[in-house]
């Protein structure tokens, strides 16, 4: 009987699992709500060729935004910054309009899509 | 960096999460055509040959940038946790430069060491100068008001110039003293790239040093 019970838990604990996982997975391959969810590239490029030496250059690791993008940047004044002296920053001066992107956030995120002096500009790194 | 405006339209961008040539590649959210970073074009999808108009940045310690620039705005997303302070980039590294049809790269390394390097690319002279002490980059044509000149560093992050003796500014591009006082350099974009991505790129490019 308490062999039976202990069955009966395995059981169950793994059917927690499964449903875990495929939660897990449901939520994964959601994606972000901004981006498409298609990896595949569109297969514009008619000319074999073409697409030969395309597709042996092209190498898909990771789906869309698996490394999310800053699509609402936030800021804090130069004199606010939490930033150390030694510290890199991406610097942008557009129509007198100074950003400073750190290279810590950078490499965390990747890209950012801001409005710098009117131009709308895509940071990348 | 990029100019996000194609013909009239702003467009969003996505990380694709693909490798093109062993480098970065985006999507827009509008088409879904996807880009390459290094040259800033979509290789496929409905946008395929577009290309955006590159912007020119700086590479800078904080204390560096903040001093030139006290009222900018920092981006504050992803700061928590541990920092990345002067990061020695990799061995391999170049700077790339690409104008109009020509292109040329320049080993970080070497350009670190010599501390000012002067190339043509294409028709176009430019200098590249590292800071040796915080490995920050600047790029600047080497044309001011439609004359061509060759630098020297004198000292103190300045450079002065063969033809007029004018004393400039290495970190904004400023003419301090001089014949040319009041005058700037023009930044010149330029992308920081392993050496073998930029000849996957750029096949014709110039390689200086390393």
């Amino acid at each position: 009987m308490r062999r039976r019970l202990g069955i009966a838990a395995s059981v169950a604990f793994g059917l927690t699992l499964v449903v875990l996982g495929a939660l897990a997975l449901a939520w994964a391959i959601r994606g972000s709500p901004e981006a498409p969810r298609t990896t595949r590239p569109p297969r514009d490029l008619p000319d074999p060729h073409e697409r030969m030496m395309f597709d042996s250059a092209y190498d898909q690791r990771l789906s869309r935004d698996a490394i999310a993008p800053i699509y609402s940047p936030q800021f804090v004044p130069a004199a606010d910054a939490p930033l150390q002296p030694d510290e890199l920053v991406i610097g942008l001066v557009i129509n007198g309009e100074a950003r400073a992107y750190p290279v810590t956030s950078l490499n965390r995120r990747e890209m950012v899509n801001d409005v710098v002096g009117g131009t709308p500009v895509l940071v990348s790194w | 960096m990029h100019d996000r405006r194609f013909e009239g339209q702003t467009l969003v961008f996505g990380n694709q999460g693909a490798l093109y040539k062993t480098a970065m590649t985006w999507f827009d959210h509008a088409t879904g055509s996807i880009w390459s970073q290094p040259i800033g074009r979509a290789l496929v999808g409905e946008l395929r040959g577009a290309t955006l108009r590159q912007l020119p940045a700086t590479l800078d310690t904080w204390s560096g940038f903040s001093a030139r620039h006290p009222y900018a705005l920092v981006l504050s997303n992803g700061l928590s946790g541990p920092r990345v302070i002067l990061a020695t980039p990799r061995d391999n590294w170049v700077i790339g430069l690409a104008l109009g049809d020509a292109a040329a790269a320049v080993d970080f390394s070497h350009a670190r060491l010599a501390g000012l390097v002067q190339l043509t690319v294409g028709d176009a002279p430019v200098m590249v100068w590292v800071d040796e002490a915080t490995g920050t980059v600047r790029a600047y044509l080497r044309r001011v008001a439609d004359r061509l000149l060759n630098f020297e560093a004198a000292g103190d992050d300045t450079l002065r110039d063969r033809e007029t003796g004018t004393l400039w500014s290495a970190a904004n591009g400023l003419a301090l003293s001089g014949p040319l006082a009041g005058q700037a350099l023009s930044p010149v974009p330029w992308t920081s790239a392993f050496d073998w991505a930029w000849r996957d790129f750029y096949p014709e490019s110039a390689f200086i040093g390393g």
